[in-house]
């Protein structure tokens, strides 16, 4: 079972997260911050990440720095899921780090997540 | 009466009385020789640079200047003094004991017979302003991004009941759960809408401009609101030549396209709506599209208020204010930005309503020009950085 994690400081973003996950067959781990996602993110090395930028203790942007430093980080696919609008200068940094992605959380509903899910999970075993 | 009249004109032209006026103007007035080199300040100069004269006499405004990228000052100087225009503009500036502040500056040549003698420069202080409006628009930005992260769940979690991840539901309940998604998404329309327009004033919006047949995006559009223009029993129709190649943002001409379309179905509850398209006289530049519908026009008084922001013209005429208000405002403002505009060409009461938009033809001046300030704008965002 592909394991992906949440990091997402919205507890009801992140119930329903688990649930679209879980019914649609991944196992889903979850953290409420910047810092104890990248410390699960780690521990657990997750098949694909979804992060959100806005959080407390450690924003999103550092998350995704520091997890492409690490050996095992820096090659996990990893989904921006925020309500921020990003300027360009920000998406330019998101895409330096690839593989990462870009999605504006309201504008997506949770069967088109799980679509791009497993469409990115596709590419990655290629 | 003659008399005294000619008493007062004599003082006032009389120089004591000229140098009294300047020197008490609320506004920062300085006079340079035609480098530059300051000749005269009045008291506002120490007010707003905390420079006292004797400390600026002989210098040039760069004393309290040279915060902006070196470029501006070239296009600066190149107005002022080859084109020997006026130049308007805010520029930021720093006060002698530190602290930038932004000044709307006015610099204008003084020409005797025709030749360069020197420059009158006025600033106004319009930091306190600038702060207001960026508070403004920050509210508005964080605001709705906290909107934003209930609605995703909101919406989330009605449309994962629908599909039934959490087991079959009633068909009782799947109406009004329907009603509540549709709800939702207003309410995300609406945030979306006033993240636009902080975007627009606070010109972060990206234009991004391509050469394109008109013609064809119109049909593609009309295509896609055949579903509610069906259900509305609305014939959308196009009269005349529409394949005209313009030099716009094609997102943003879909967006203007879809709101008027959108109000006119809004509207109208019968008929049809006419689009056309034709280039006029006055300006060869632009082609001119016009959307025409047969629903139950706006009042006279109504018109004037069309395109004020939030405006909602909400009478028992138009029943119950659908939208947020903020459609035609965003539209006229992205339709102007695009060297274009937008407006009310005719609206009668129960007959119906025209609106039209202008767009630059490509390959035409005007969308050079248009070209070129997107860009220069772009540079000037980047410099900010």
């Amino acid at each position: 079972m592909k394991k992906i994690l949440v990091v997402d400081d919205d507890n009801n973003i992140i119930k329903m997260y688990l649930i679209i996950l879980k019914n649609s067959g991944y196992e889903p781990l979850y953290a409420i911050n910047g810092k104890q996602g990248l410390e699960m993110a780690l521990q657990n090395h997750p098949d694909l990440i979804f992060l959100d930028l806005a959080m407390p203790v450690m924003d999103g942007m550092t998350v995704l720095k520091k997890l492409r430093e690490d050996t095992w980080g820096k090659n996990v696919p990893v989904i921006i899921l925020t309500n921020y609008d990003t300027d360009d200068k920000l998406i330019s940094e998101i895409q330096k780090t690839k593989p990462s992605y870009y999605l504006l959380k309201t504008n997506i509903t949770p069967n088109e997540i799980i679509n791009k899910i497993e469409e990115l999970l596709k590419i990655e075993n290629k | 009466m003659k008399k005294k009249f000619k008493k007062i004109r004599k003082i006032i032209i009389d120089d004591s009385m000229f140098k009294m006026a300047v020197e008490n103007a609320f506004n920062h007035i300085i006079i340079t020789d035609p480098e530059g080199k300051i000749i005269y300040a009045n008291k506002a100069v120490k007010k707003i640079t905390h420079y006292k004269p004797e400390e600026i006499i002989g210098k040039t405004a760069a004393v309290w200047g040279n915060q902006m990228p070196k470029e501006f000052y070239k296009k600066l100087w190149r107005k002022i003094k080859i084109e020997k225009r006026p130049f308007s503009g805010e520029i930021i500036n720093r006060r002698k004991n530190d602290g930038q502040y932004i000044a709307k500056t006015v610099i204008s040549p003084i020409l005797r017979h025709n030749k360069l003698i020197g420059y009158i420069g006025t600033e106004d202080d319009i930091t306190k302003q600038k702060q207001i409006d960026k508070m403004k628009s920050d509210f508005i930005s964080i605001a709705s991004h906290e909107l934003r992260t209930p609605l995703t769940a909101i919406k989330g979690f009605i449309s994962m009941i629908l599909d039934g991840d959490f087991g079959q539901i009633n068909n009782n309940l799947a109406s009004p759960l329907k009603d509540i998604e549709q709800a939702a998404d207003k309410l995300i329309g609406l945030v979306n809408n006033l993240l636009n327009v902080s975007r627009i004033e606070n010109g972060r919006m990206k234009f991004i401009l391509t050469d394109f047949d008109l013609g064809q995006l119109t049909k593609e559009i009309i295509k896609l609101l055949e579903p509610i223009s069906k259900q509305r029993k609305i014939l959308i129709k196009i009269e005349g030549r529409i394949d005209y190649r313009v030099f716009a943002d094609k997102e943003k001409v879909r967006e203007i396209f879809n709101n008027l379309i959108g109000n006119a179905l809004k509207f109208a509850n019968h008929g049809k709506i006419t689009i056309s398209m034709k280039k006029i006289k006055t300006d060869k530049d632009l082609v001119f599209i016009y959307i025409k519908d047969a629903g139950i026009g706006i009042a006279p008084d109504d018109q004037q208020k069309l395109f004020n922001k939030f405006q909602q013209v909400s009478t028992q005429q138009y029943g119950k204010p659908q939208g947020s208000g903020l459609g035609l405002y965003i539209s006229k403002l992205i339709a102007k930005k695009m060297s274009g505009d937008l407006w009310l060409e005719r609206s009668e009461v129960n007959k119906g309503s025209t609106f039209g938009f202008s767009l630059p033809l490509s390959g035409t001046l005007r969308s050079i020009k248009l070209k070129l300030q997107i860009k220069s704008e772009a540079d000037q965002h980047s410099d900010q950085k």
